[in-house]
């Protein structure tokens, strides 16, 4: 009989003895093989995460570096460090950025009015049309952009032929090709929220009076804001960088950053590409920094 | 509890989002699908009634079974490297908070960069006069400059670049789904870390890591900037072919066959993944 913690353990019962049979009895010791063994292993997961880390850095630091020269050149590291290139960046960069910017900020805008009273019923509703729905909704994340940007382009061009709509190459058709890939991550993002939510906050605010309306705009929409700002980012760094739609859908006097550099490095490696560069990765770290410091990474990026 | 009022406003609460994929998504994808079925005009228009012979003739071509084989090869190279190296991320961001945190910050800021300024990062980085062949120089492991930018190798190096953050992100609620306490449980009944990590780690993130895979391989069937930039003319992946059909040759029926295939392509992973995850009950991230 063992005394253990005011509980008397029956060392001689049937489902003891099997309950000790797998567990050895000897005191653990620190073996030296086991401890070269833990060494080994922490030294293998440490370096493989140590080569995933310079491989991924290693081109980004490179831009950076690279922008420090004196244009003609490009050694990296600069031979000369100046930051003349920074100086002569062009206007058309800035009037890029700017587009950038206006249409990052519309397109996570519109998305988030269309797809957030969407998702609360897609999360709420048990039937089978909305599991369906639901598929639907996300399926644009399985289609390559650069299919999706042929066929609107194409699109764009049957609703002119047939409508007499004019919506190529215009603000209003990047725009809409932009809320279409990023849709599916609004939907993910705030589906796990939206279910987490349940309802009983909802109930309680009708119970007391509110109309449904009152309810989803003081009650709902609160509830779920860590998730809306979060969709509202990640929507935001998504559409920031993407070639494919820009390059199909738009005109000549409309330019979007990632096209802008998509054309330019096309033409010439110089100092002011890199620094260009440069700048749109400075955004971008600054975005996820924003972002973490809000929302939290693991929070916005993980369901 | 029935928001806004009775069950069919609650239902309205998904038009504007449906009628809005109907307009920009369902009717371009099919239109676009129509248009496989005519033969090309002269001006980017299509000419004669609906025939399959554009579809077949694109399935006979050498260099399109080519462009199909070479699209594989780079998802199924890719798919690999880029879970060798997503895995031991993923697993240190899960298991040491305080390093963890630091990593993760810096591979979803890589994830948000821009795609064309990773490219060109990696243009100095693998030009044959550049850090990479000048340090392989310095060591004396080779004496010529190997050729690194615009070939499939510099294609590969890139899409990996571009496609390891997504999957670390995907790998991570996998690693975090292993219990900590079997882990401890075996640490305390004396098993060395390597043995904690292969007998329990891996064998639970395996259906994780495999579904991950698949995604990784459909997200680089579609990939376009990173190849059309890196492959310097000579890699003609199907994504690279759609875009060149569409915009120098305005061969709309050809390229939206290709899109058909391009599609089929991405189609079996994805439809694979979900097989999967029908079956266990691990969880991916929102990407």
């Amino acid at each position: 009989m063992v005394r253990e913690s005011g509980r008397v353990l029956d060392l001689r019962s049937p489902a003891a003895d099997s309950a000790w049979a797998s567990v050895s009895v000897e005191p653990l010791q620190d073996t030296l093989a086991r401890r070269v063994a833990d060494k080994l292993g922490h030294l293998a997961v440490g370096l493989a995460a140590i080569i995933g880390v310079i491989f991924l850095v290693a081109p980004l630091v490179t831009v950076f570096l690279a922008s420090f020269n004196v244009p003609p050149a490009l050694d990296v590291p600069p031979s000369r460090w100046s930051t003349v290139a920074y100086e002569s960046i062009s206007g058309q960069f800035y009037s890029a950025l700017g587009v950038s910017i206006r249409l990052a900020i519309i397109s996570a805008a519109l998305s988030l009015v269309f797809a957030v009273p969407a998702v609360f019923w897609l999360a709420r509703s048990k039937g089978k049309m909305s599991g369906i729905a639901d598929g639907f909704f996300r399926s644009p994340l399985q289609v390559p952009e650069i299919v999706i940007a042929v066929t609107l382009y194409q699109g764009y061009v049957f609703y002119g032929a047939t409508f007499g709509i004019t919506i190529r190459h215009t603000f209003l058709g990047l725009v809409a090709a932009h809320v279409l890939v990023i849709t599916p991550y609004v939907i993910a993002t705030c589906t796990s929220r939206v279910v987490a939510l349940g309802m009983k906050y909802e109930e309680a605010g009708q119970n007391l009076g509110a109309s449904s309306f009152r309810v989803f705009v003081r009650v709902s929409l609160p509830m779920i804001k860590q998730a809306l700002i979060a969709s509202a980012a990640l929507t935001m760094l998504v559409s920031f960088d993407n070639v494919p739609l820009a390059l199909f859908l738009t005109g000549p006097d409309l330019t979007t950053l990632p096209v802008f550099l998509f054309n330019q490095s096309q033409q010439q490696f110089s100092a002011v590409l890199y620094a260009c560069a440069a700048v749109t990765v400075l955004i971008a770290v600054a975005g996820t920094l924003v972002l973490d410091r809000i929302v939290g990474l693991r929070k916005a990026l993980l369901r | 509890m029935k928001l806004f009022g009775g069950r069919s406003f609650r239902v309205g609460l998904v038009i504007p989002l449906a009628i809005f994929y109907v307009v920009f998504f369902l009717l371009p994808q099919l239109n676009f699908a129509r248009l496989s079925l005519y033969e090309p005009g002269l001006y980017g228009d299509t000419q004669g009634s609906p025939t399959l012979n554009t579809l077949s003739s694109l399935l006979a071509r050498d260099f399109f079974q080519h462009a199909v084989i070479q699209t594989v090869q780079l998802c199924m190279i890719s798919s690999i490297v880029t879970l060798l190296l997503a895995y031991p991320l993923a697993y240190v961001i899960v298991r040491h908070r305080r390093i963890g945190s630091i990593l993760f910050v810096t591979v979803a800021a890589t994830m948000f960069s821009s795609a064309v300024a990773r490219v060109l990062g990696w243009q100095v980085l693998l030009a044959s006069n550049g850090p990479i062949n000048d340090g392989l120089k310095w060591l004396g492991i080779i004496s010529e400059s190997l050729q690194l930018s615009a070939n499939f190798a510099a294609v590969v190096i890139g899409t990996v670049h571009a496609i390891v953050p997504i999957a670390v992100i995907a790998l991570m609620p996998t690693c975090q789904g292993v219990p900590l306490a079997q882990m401890q449980a075996a640490r305390g009944m004396g098993a060395s870390e390597w043995t904690v990590f292969h007998r329990i780690f891996f064998p639970q993130t395996l259906p994780g890591v495999i579904s991950v895979g698949l995604l990784v391989f459909a997200i680089t069937a579609g990939a376009f900037t990173t190849p059309v930039l890196l492959g310097g003319g000579r890699v003609g992946v199907l994504s690279i072919l759609i875009y060149e059909n569409a915009t120098f040759q305005l061969n709309f029926p050809v390229a939206a066959g290709m899109s058909i295939v391009l599609l089929a392509l991405v189609a079996v992973p994805v439809v694979l993944a979900l097989a999967l995850s029908r079956r266990s009950t691990h969880k991916t991230g929102v990407l």
